[in-house]
């Protein structure tokens, strides 16, 4: 398993100032049965919905997320083309990749299919280890109510 | 932008290997990796690259030239690592470099200097007492100093201890981030395609048996495998290899989708590595 | 050009302690006659380009050099510059020991002087034409061949001429191979007449180099390395 941590060199507005820089993280595992560029994609578009990454935010160069993950060009491309599918990052000619100016009710929708896809996860799981649907309520709901 | 490097259809026979109907491109900004065993035609095509050799039929391109015609111009655009990383080892590492730098007109001695301190390779060190992992770095050094456009590696892993090999490979990526400069190396470990290739070409017996991007070896393709039934997948069109194995076969297809009808029962469908992809590929049932 | 015959001084830089005592050395057994400093002369200028294909040779470097931004036309004349060059300096080297070996023993046997002696101009002339024919005659078996069947080709050419030099030797009756071309040359000089003999002579040596480059150039071409 590799780890990068990637700080992204500037921000679109260029204030220097911001005491966080945006920074982008990802990690790669070699064993793992989903595609290098889906695991990149994951994670930032993760990062992207999750607010980590800010509007505006400039991004790694396809060239230099590639060098400093140790893959190959044509993987960060794909990921990258993956996210600006799906509208959550821009690529402007000439002066980088971007993170996409975000509709609120966009994001929403975003953020809700994401709840989606970690619920299926966990009734898939759950099948394999036999819980039924009510079991499985009783544990959303003990977990909800510990937070 | 127009591919650096265009190899269409060439046919060569040449020592005990013939090369048939080898055909690729590579961009620019991309690293291209050609894995086979010794004597499948690797050395035979950088040759062919470098205009050392020239096709007995089909046609080279490089930068868009003839190296049989414009070799000259060409490999003033060219860095090369050659199987014999370097030459002339009885000169000192800076004697070394003097003597290649005549040859560029885009010598850059600050870049080789730096290059130099970076690869730790003491200046008045005589070649001859580096060993190979810095016979390799110092014939990097000198590829990297003249601001070449194609870099040619021929074997720059072999004999390289796994660290420095991870190191080069790491190299090779960076040197592509600029977009403009493109790599094509050859090697006999497939693992070292795995990462930072943009493009495998695995060569057998003087054919290439795959080209494209190692992605789609490694994401879209899969491997079957499961019990005597899976003979019957034998036939259908995204199969490209079939070996038959202790339990049954393994089916190698160029296409998760087509693979999955396959793998109802005790049949198991699995993401190939490299290594699977190169020994299935090709591969008929044997009976 | 420029950068390949700085290429082929710089191979020899790490050797120049060796080389140049070792000249002084082997020359210096001319002493015993001016036959023996003629041959050892006329040998170490060809070993400039011997000593070359041989480091060449022993590097594996044909295919490196090869790489390089070069073509091979270029190589091929890189190569007769330095051995022209070579058989130059060899000439003057061969006129300077001379001149010091007859001032250090004045009454030693066999340097004769005047026509025909060995520092005449026929005799600085022959000298040359040897080392360089020498030479001509090794560069194209070298590229088409390589080192090895290369020195063994030239062995037998070497054998081949030495057997008709001697013949012609005998017949003439002079007591020395070196001191029979002289002979030979002087002769022709004086047939001719100084003003048409000396340019007939550059003129024959410029179409041997013209042909013996012509043959290297098109058997290194079809060389594959």
């Amino acid at each position: 398993m590799y780890i990068y941590d990637i700080y992204s060199m500037s921000t679109m507005t260029g204030d220097l100032d911001t005491p966080e820089t945006p920074r982008m993280r990802v990690i790669l595992s070699n064993s793992s049965s989903e595609p290098i560029y889906e695991q990149i994609a994951r994670q930032i578009r993760a990062q992207i919905i999750g607010g980590e990454l800010e509007e505006g935010s400039l991004l790694s160069s396809i060239r230099s997320l590639a060098r400093d993950l140790q893959v190959s060009v044509i993987t960060t491309k794909r990921a990258y083309e993956e996210l600006e599918r799906e509208g959550l990052i821009d690529t402007v000619g000439g002066k980088g990749t971007f993170v996409a100016a975000q509709n609120p009710q966009f994001l929403r929708e975003k953020r809700m299919s994401l709840v989606e896809e970690k619920l299926a996860d966990a009734v898939s799981e759950a099948r394999l280890v036999g819980l039924s649907l009510d079991d499985l309520s009783e544990m959303l709901r003990l977990l909800a109510e510990e937070e | 932008m127009d591919d650096l490097l265009v190899v269409e259809r060439i046919r060569k026979a040449w020592d005990v290997v013939a090369l048939e109907d080898v055909s690729l491109r590579l961009p620019p900004g991309h690293i291209m990796g050609i894995a086979g065993p010794n004597g499948s035609g690797k050395t035979t095509l950088i040759r062919l690259i470098l205009g050392h050799i020239r096709p007995d039929g089909g046609a080279i391109r490089v930068f868009g030239d003839d190296p049989g015609l414009s070799g000259r111009a060409i490999r003033s655009r060219i860095g090369f690592v050659l199987d014999r990383p370097i030459s002339y080892e009885h000169l000192s590492v800076t004697r070394l470099g003097r003597l290649v730098a005549d040859f560029y007109a885009d010598w850059d001695e600050v870049e080789f200097q730096r290059l130099l301190d970076e690869f730790e390779l003491p200046g008045r060190r005589r070649a001859s007492a580096l060993s190979r992992g810095m016979r390799v770095k110092l014939g990097l050094a000198l590829a990297l100093a003249h601001n070449a456009e194609l870099l040619v590696l021929d074997e720059p892993t072999t004999g390289l201890d796994p660290v420095f090999r991870r190191e080069l490979l790491a190299r090779l990526s960076a040197i592509i981030a600029d977009g403009r400069t493109s790599v094509l190396f050859s090697t006999q470990i497939l693992t070292d395609l795995d990462r930072v290739a943009d493009f495998a070409v695995f060569l057998r017996g003087g054919r290439v048996v795959f080209s494209g991007p190692k992605d789609d070896l490694l994401d879209r393709w899969a491997i079957v495998r499961g019990g005597p039934e899976l003979a019957a997948a034998a036939g259908a069109d995204a199969v490209r290899g079939i070996r038959r194995s202790r339990m049954g076969f393994d089916v190698l297809f160029d296409d998760m989708d087509a693979a999955k009808p396959y793998c109802d029962g005790p049949a198991v469908l699995e993401r190939p590595t490299l290594d699977d992809v190169f020994l299935l590929l090709g591969s008929k049932e044997s009976q | 050009m420029k950068a390949l015959i700085r290429k082929d001084l710089r191979l020899l830089a790490p050797y120049w302690w060796l080389i140049l005592p070792g000249h002084v050395l082997f020359s210096a057994n001319g002493v015993i006659s001016p036959e023996f400093l003629f041959w050892i002369g006329v040998a170490l200028a060809a070993s400039f380009t011997v000593g070359l294909a041989v480091i060449d040779w022993r590097f594996d470097a044909d295919r490196f050099v090869a790489a390089l931004p070069v073509d091979r036309p270029a190589q091929v004349r890189a190569r007769y510059v330095g051995a022209i060059g070579a058989a130059v300096l060899g000439t003057a080297l061969y006129v300077a020991y001379g001149s010091v070996i007859v001032a250090a023993f004045p009454a030693r046997l066999g340097w004769r002087t005047g026509a025909g002696a060995w520092n005449s101009p026929e005799g600085i002339a022959v000298f040359f034409l040897v080392a360089a024919a020498l030479v001509l005659i090794l560069l194209p078996l070298l590229f088409r061949l390589g080192l090895v069947r290369g020195i063994w080709s030239f062995g037998f050419v070497a054998l081949a001429v030495m057997a008709v030099a001697i013949s012609r030797v005998s017949n003439a009756g002079a007591e020395a191979p070196s001191q029979a071309l002289v002979e030979e040359l002087a002769v022709f000089v004086d047939d001719r007449g100084a003003a048409v003999a000396w340019p007939l002579v550059l003129a024959s040596l410029m179409g041997l180099i013209w042909l013996s480059a012509r043959l290297s150039i098109a058997g290194f071409r079809s060389r594959e390395l």
